[in-house]
C-alpha cells in the first residue's frame, strides 16, 4: 500500500479554544516528508495540566486511513502528554480511521502536563500506517482494548448517545441492550471491547435505518444478528473497524430445503455493501 | 480416560453460555461457541462422565464441577448440550472441517477436572461454524443454576 498523506487543506480543525494562535497551520520548521496539520497550544496558558478538545474533520478523503499524532519537537518546552482519539487512548498515537465520502469527524483530546508553557501537536492522516511498527501497534490494540468495563464509562456513554441519536427508530433499544450487555459482562467478569462497540457505531452511522438486531458479546467483539429463520439470517461480528466478520444463511434457490452459507471478513466501511450483495431477502437498509 | 482421548460419539458435552452470549429470547448466539482468545479449543464438559443414570443428576454433577473449576455460573446463563457424534458429523458435512472432541482434564493448576473436555478444530475466526452450531446443533438448554425447589 502506498503511504500517501492527505493534504492539510482537506483536514479541518475545530477547537474550543478560540484563539487564532491555536488554529492549525503548517509548521515552517517541520521537515517531514508528509507535512502535518499542526495544532498549537496557546503560549500564555496557566502552567497546569490541561487538555483541549478538538475535532478533526476530513473533508475530501474516503476509505481507511491512519491518523498519527505526535509532539512537535521543534518547539522548545513542548511535550505532548497524551492524545485521545475518538473513544480510546492510543499509546502509539496511531489509529486507523474510517473517512467517509461525506465529512467525518473525530474528537481528539490533546493533553499537556504541568510545567510546559507552550506546545504543539502535529496530526498527519495517511493512507497507510507511518511504519510497520505502527501497524503492529495498531493491530495489537484489538486485543489490548479488551478492558474491564469500569475503565471506559465516559467513552462508553458517549458512544451509546451516538448510537441512540444515529439509529432511528431502533437506536434507543440498541443502546439499552448494549448497556445491559456491558452490565452483564461486568457481572460475568468478562472483558468488553470498546473497539468493537466503536466499529458498530461506525456501521450504525452508515446504516441509520437498521432494524433492532440480536446483540451478543463474543471473546473479541460484538455480534449483531438479523434472523428471520435458520435459512434467512445475517450475522456481523465487529472486532474493530478493520476486522469485521460476517455470515449469511440463505435458501438455496435451486434446491428447496437446502441452505447456502456465505462468510468472510472486511473493514467496517465495506461490510454493508458486501453483505447486501449476498442477501437475497429484503434488507434494504443495508444498501443505505 | 486420559488427556486427549476421544469422547464417545453417543455421549454429550455441555458448554456454559454466559448471559452475554445469549440472545434476549434465551437462545445461544454464535458467540457462545467461539473459543476464548487465550484458548485454541472450545471448553466443554462431558455430560456422561459421572456415570449417573438420572439426567438431572448428570447436569447437577456438571454444574458442581464447573463451579469447582472456577466457572462462575450465573442465574441468567445456560448450559448448551451438544451430541458429540452429530456435532462432528454435521460440521464435517457442512464445512469440511474435522472437529475433535477430546478429554482435557488439565487446564491449569487451578482448573483440573476429569470431566473437562475440549472441542478442537474451531478457532475464534470461525464465525460461520459457531453460527451453525448455535442454530442447528444444540440439543438441549439447561439452566446454569439449578432451579430452586419449593419447600413445604
Amino acid at each position: 500500500m502506498n503511504n500517501q498523506a492527505l493534504s492539510v487543506r482537506d483536514i479541518e480543525f475545530i477547537t474550543d479554544v478560540g484563539s487564532a494562535a491555536t488554529q492549525p497551520s503548517i509548521d515552517p520548521k517541520d521537515k517531514r516528508e508528509n507535512p502535518a496539520a499542526v495544532f498549537y497550544v496557546p503560549r500564555n496558558w496557566i502552567p497546569e495540566p490541561a487538555t483541549w478538545n478538538i475535532t478533526i474533520s476530513a473533508l475530501a478523503a474516503s476509505g481507511l486511513a491512519w491518523l498519527t499524532a505526535e509532539a512537535v519537537e521543534s518547539m522548545p518546552l513542548t511535550k505532548l502528554l497524551a492524545v485521545k482519539i475518538g473513544h480510546e487512548l492510543s499509546p502509539p498515537n496511531v489509529l486507523p480511521l474510517i473517512w467517509g465520502a461525506t465529512p467525518s469527524e473525530y474528537d481528539v483530546v490533546v493533553s499537556l502536563p504541568a510545567g510546559y508553557s507552550s506546545g504543539a501537536a502535529a496530526f498527519t492522516v495517511c493512507s497507510a500506517p507511518a511504519s510497520a511498527g505502527a501497524l503492529e501497534a495498531s493491530n495489537a490494540s484489538v486485543f489490548d482494548q479488551l478492558q474491564p468495563v469500569e475503565q471506559f464509562d465516559e467513552k462508553f456513554r458517549a458512544l451509546l448517545n451516538k448510537l441512540e441519536a444515529t439509529v432511528v427508530p431502533a437506536g434507543a433499544a440498541i443502546a439499552s441492550r448494549v448497556k445491559a450487555l456491558v452490565e452483564a459482562a461486568q457481572d460475568e467478569e468478562e472483558p468488553f471491547s470498546m473497539d468493537a462497540l466503536y466499529a458498530f457505531a461506525v456501521f450504525a452511522k452508515s446504516h441509520p435505518r437498521m432494524p433492532y438486531p440480536h446483540l451478543t458479546l463474543g471473546p473479541k467483539g460484538l455480534l449483531a444478528e438479523w434472523r428471520e429463520s435458520k435459512s434467512r439470517a445475517v450475522g456481523i461480528y465487529f472486532s474493530d473497524i478493520t476486522t469485521v466478520q460476517f455470515t449469511v444463511a440463505r435458501d438455496n434457490p435451486r434446491h428447496t430445503g437446502q441452505v447456502e452459507r456465505i462468510s468472510g471478513s472486511t473493514t467496517v466501511d465495506r461490510i454493508g455493501a458486501l453483505v447486501s450483495q449476498v442477501v437475497p431477502f429484503p434488507m434494504m437498509w443495508l444498501s443505505s | 480416560m486420559s488427556d486427549g482421548d476421544e469422547i464417545p460419539s453417543t455421549h454429550h458435552v455441555v458448554r456454559y453460555c454466559s448471559s452475554t452470549r445469549l440472545r434476549e429470547d434465551g437462545t445461544p448466539a454464535a458467540t457462545a461457541f467461539l473459543p476464548d482468545t487465550s484458548e485454541d479449543y472450545l471448553s466443554v464438559f462431558w455430560l456422561e462422565f459421572s456415570g449417573l443414570e438420572d439426567r438431572e443428576a448428570r447436569v447437577a454433577d456438571i454444574r458442581s464441577r464447573m463451579t469447582k473449576s472456577g466457572i462462575g455460573l450465573k442465574a441468567k446463563g445456560k448450559l448448551a448440550q451438544l451430541l458429540v457424534g452429530k456435532t462432528k458429523k454435521e460440521v464435517a458435512a457442512t464445512f469440511g472441517r474435522d472437529l475433535s472432541i477430546l478429554s482435557k482434564p488439565f487446564v491449569d493448576e487451578a482448573f483440573v477436572d476429569d470431566a473437562h473436555a475440549g472441542i478442537f478444530g474451531i478457532s475464534s475466526q470461525d464465525l460461520s461454524i459457531a453460527t451453525f452450531i448455535a442454530s442447528d446443533l444444540v440439543e438441549a438448554l439447561h439452566p446454569a443454576r439449578a432451579p430452586a425447589t419449593s419447600s413445604r
